[in-house]
């Protein structure tokens, strides 16, 4: 099985240590959900496996070609909806990938016309419009309604099933984890808290549990 | 939306509408056509320097010296805002050398350039320097326009420099850089008459305003100020307007 591998991996902010001699591998192909309360450093660690950030340490196994949803939707705002996605991917068919996310009536729209689900749904089909191999996301459905949020999972679950890519979510909700991921890791204080490897119906139970208990 | 576009029309007329009212009735009130000459003398004063061959060539020499100066101060204050933006100690060191710059004592500087060059290069180094400093903060602004998440952004996504260039960092700062350019210009264009008063530049708007000081055409005068006023507001709006056109984005 191919792993991405971070291999004693140490990150400071300052005098604030967020990882030390931090290790993780991650299985290819799959979805992996990270959880954790803010501050516990998965942002950070999305940047050290998308080389977005100084670090410590050795990440072995990311190819050169990734996708990165980012908390903020970062669209390029002096080019219009289409012109967002040919701008990472020339050869890309906008209108039907637009059509394959519903927003390929704003395919002539400034990304300042979206609305924060359009504007989503627009970085997720950027990100999975390159065809690379890992893609990353950070919060992507962060103050999205529950119906958008669900039809976003299971458009990102097609998507990494066609593409067999890796995906890697950070998020701090549990239900979202359980329903998006084959494993997901509990973060806390720069430490791996837990590691669910199969995540079931009971998962979401188990880890609030031990959330609300104060075990992790 | 349309009541603001109604405004935008109507409030400029109106403001110079009053503006006229307000100089006609000072005229009256005045009574002294070398203090203060009416509507209709200024007027008449206004097309025969229309007509006469002296005036257009004055102004396009200006205009020339204008241009010059400008282009130099804007190539410069950009290469400054370039270096400053690339290099934190480099931008500690412009912004004191703009500091100083924005010092200089104006009309000493021009009895200087006058000793050194001549009354023709002196206005276009004299308004240069004074141009500079806001010329390089309207610059600099316009650089930090530039949205560098997004940039990053485009960098994980191997978007290649030449398409970052000219599809994200140049659309990002063309807006501020053309209103720049026109405000920039337009206040040039002032300090340029200004130091050709003082340099008596022949074949200038700065040199024709000396003259007609001296004989007391104060009609003529205030001829020339208008031309000088009415050409910064044309240069001024038709930037502004390209510039809310490149920035439709925003």
């Amino acid at each position: 099985m191919e792993m991405i591998e971070l291999k004693n991996i140490t990150k400071n902010y300052g005098n604030l240590s967020v990882y030390n001699n931090f290790n993780l591998n991650v299985e290819k192909g799959k979805i992996t959900a990270v959880l954790g309360e803010s501050g516990s450093g998965k942002t950070t660690l999305l940047n050290i496996l998308a080389n977005l950030t100084d670090f410590q340490g050795e990440v072995i196994g990311v190819e050169k070609n990734v996708a990165f949803v980012f908390q903020k939707d970062r669209l390029i705002s002096n080019l219009t909806v289409g012109e967002n996605l040919s701008l990472v991917n020339p050869g890309v068919d906008v209108v039907k990938t637009l059509k394959e996310y519903s927003i390929a009536d704003k395919v002539n729209d400034y990304p300042k016309s979206l609305s924060g689900g359009q504007a989503r749904r627009l970085a997720i089909a950027r990100a999975f419009c390159v065809n690379a191999k890992t893609v990353f996301m950070d919060e992507p459905f962060i103050n999205l309604d529950v119906k958008l949020k669900f039809e976003l999972i299971n458009k990102i679950k097609e998507k990494q099933k066609t593409d067999n890519s890796t995906v890697i979510v950070v998020t701090h909700d549990v239900k979202e984890a359980v329903l998006i991921a084959d494993r997901i890791i509990v973060l806390s204080k720069g430490n791996i808290a837990l590691d669910v490897k199969r995540v079931n119906e009971k998962t979401e139970n188990e880890i609030l549990g031990l959330m609300i208990n104060g075990k992790i | 939306m349309k009541k603001d576009k109604i405004l935008s029309i109507l409030l400029p007329v109106i403001t110079v509408g009053c503006i006229l009212v307000l100089w006609s009735v000072s005229a009256v009130a005045v009574d002294n056509e070398f203090l203060l000459p009416n509507l209709k003398l200024t007027f008449t004063s206004l097309i025969t320097l229309f007509s006469s061959g002296e005036f257009y060539l004055a102004f396009l020499y200006t205009l020339l010296r204008s241009l010059i100066a400008f282009i130099v101060s804007f190539l410069l204050a950009t290469v400054l805002a370039v270096i400053g933006n690339a290099n934190a100690l480099a931008k500690r060191v412009i912004k004191i050398l703009i500091s100083i710059t924005r010092a200089l004592p104006t009309i000493a500087v021009v009895l200087l350039l006058l000793f050194w060059t001549n009354s023709q290069v002196a206005p276009v180094i004299v308004t240069m320097l004074v141009v500079l400093p806001t010329v390089y903060t309207n610059v600099d602004n316009a650089l930090n326009e530039i949205d560098y998440e997004q940039l990053q952004m485009c960098k994980l996504f191997n978007v290649n420099s030449k398409t970052i260039l000219t599809k994200v960092k140049i659309p990002q700062i063309a807006p501020s850089m053309v209103n720049a350019i026109g405000s920039g210009l337009s206040l040039n264009l002032k300090l340029m008459v200004a130091a050709e008063v003082l340099s008596q530049t022949a074949k200038s708007l700065g040199y024709m305003l000396n003259t007609s000081k001296v004989y007391f055409e104060i009609s003529t005068m205030i001829a020339i100020v208008l031309v000088t006023v009415i050409v910064g507001i044309i240069i001024e709006t038709v930037f502004s307007k390209v510039s809310e056109r490149l920035g439709k984005w925003k």
